[in-house]
């Protein structure tokens, strides 16, 4: 199978190194579990140069509080050290830390609950010198990634965790602890969301 | 839009970050063939996905702090477990000692007593060579060739009368002892009977378990 994103990022002949790619660092991070568990504290430095930067993303969207979110990232990792016995292999290591990274910030969340945003989306930034088609493309990609911080957190996990993290309908119910059903609807809805706040922004995308 | 389409229009988020199974994006790819306003919805996901990637990259990536302070808790772990364990051992071993019954006690006294006198006895072996200070546990006269040694402690209720049948049935006799924990050792003639290394005399030894409570071969002895 060649995905869509394999076909964005280049052709065919990436399909290959990418399916690969994906396999080896299954194979290798589990291997790291099984090191770290043997309390192999090398492992557990590779096993955070592997992670951290994407585990670090997913918390950064999740508290967006710097401080706070280095100090659950920490956790995350000295949890691995503390659980790597328990890792049995039914999900990706990546989608294990994705899990214990949300159900820690949960917890911080509950523990310190978040100022929320006020105000509408903003105005674009200029970025002029462009065409005028080009400067409204960058327009409206600006304003959806505004729309996106907009999302409720219900919302906004799931698309990061399906359009960033590439986690597939099964992983992102394991994450959530949701039914796969739920998971497309909440997506589905999430999306219509994104609509409603561009056409709010005056981007009609003529969908949903 | 079908029915059908809808449903397909909920996958396309997974049909665009490539982890959709091949029959749910061959049914994708047949019905955005003739369905424009799923191409048109896949078109809005591709466009979601980069800018969701593109607010991720804006992010910095995390401080050094993070990853030292893991090291820092799991080395601090480390040390912490390693004193645990010590701890633990030790603990485990007080408490095999104070689950002991009192006969019991004094048997793993005498194992404990016989291990430092065999201890002793290697060493006298090894470290003593021809004249020198000599063990006062050990016969002076020397252990005569075609002989088996065997050290062995006696039950607390056994009689005198006991032992005296025990030893003179193997064709035991006592050549020093009692040393400390009450230990003796004892020697027998070897013949086709004893075995080669007096095997059979242990044997016989370990069965009387009412009368020997502790048996086990010397060391055999230079002269």
């Amino acid at each position: 199978m060649i995905s869509d994103c394999i076909m964005l990022r280049g052709g065919v002949w990436e399909a290959a190194d990418f399916m690969m790619e994906r396999t080896e660092h299954t194979d290798i991070d589990g291997e790291l579990i099984v090191r770290i568990a043997n309390g192999d504290q090398l492992a557990l430095r590779s096993l955070y140069t592997r992670h951290n930067l994407r585990i670090h993303r997913f918390l950064t969207r999740m508290l967006r509080d710097g401080g706070a979110v280095e100090d659950v990232l920490a956790e995350v990792f000295l949890d691995v050290w503390r659980q790597a016995g328990r890792f049995e292999g039914r999900s990706s290591v990546n989608t294990w830390l994705c899990g214990m990274a949300r159900n820690k910030a949960l917890a911080h969340l509950r523990k310190y609950p978040p100022v929320k945003p006020t105000g509408a989306v903003d105005e674009p930034a200029d970025e002029s010198d462009n065409p005028e088609t080009a400067v409204q493309k960058a327009d409206t990609s600006m304003k959806l990634r505004i729309c996106i911080e907009m999302l409720g957190q219900e919302h906004r996990e799931v698309v990061d965790l399906v359009y960033y993290h590439d986690k597939s309908v099964e992983d992102v119910s394991l994450i959530l602890g949701i039914p796969a059903a739920t998971v497309k609807t909440r997506m589905f809805y999430a999306r219509k969301k994104m609509s409603v706040l561009l056409a709010e922004a005056g981007i009609d995308r003529g969908w949903p | 839009m079908t029915t059908r389409n809808e449903e397909l229009e909920l996958l396309l988020p997974w049909y665009v970050n490539g982890t959709l199974d091949a029959v749910s994006r061959q049914r994708i790819d047949e019905a955005m063939a003739h369905d424009g306003r799923l191409r048109r919805a896949l078109a809005l996901a591709r466009e979601d996905q980069q800018a969701v990637v593109e607010s991720h990259e804006l992010i910095a990536p995390p401080s050094a702090a993070p990853l030292d302070r893991i090291m820092a808790e799991v080395a601090a772990t480390g040390r912490a477990k390693q004193h645990a364990l010590k701890l633990s051992l030790a603990e485990a071993f007080k408490g095999f000692l104070v689950s002991l019954s009192p006969r019991a006690f004094a048997a793993a006294t005498l194992a404990v007593a016989l291990v430092i006198a065999l201890q002793a006895a290697a060493i006298g072996v090894i470290g003593i060579k021809g004249p020198g200070p000599e063990l006062a546990s050990v016969d002076p006269g020397g252990q005569a060739e075609n002989t088996a040694r065997f050290i062995v402690g006696f039950a607390p209720g056994a009689t005198a009368q006991e032992i005296t049948a025990l030893l003179e049935g193997a064709g035991l006799k006592i050549v020093s002892g009692p040393a400390g924990g009450g230990l003796y050792v004892v020697e027998a003639a070897l013949s086709e009977a004893t075995g080669p290394r007096g095997e059979k005399v242990l044997q016989q030894l370990q069965i009387k378990n009412d009368i020997i409570n502790f048996s086990a071969s010397a060391p055999a002895q230079e002269n």
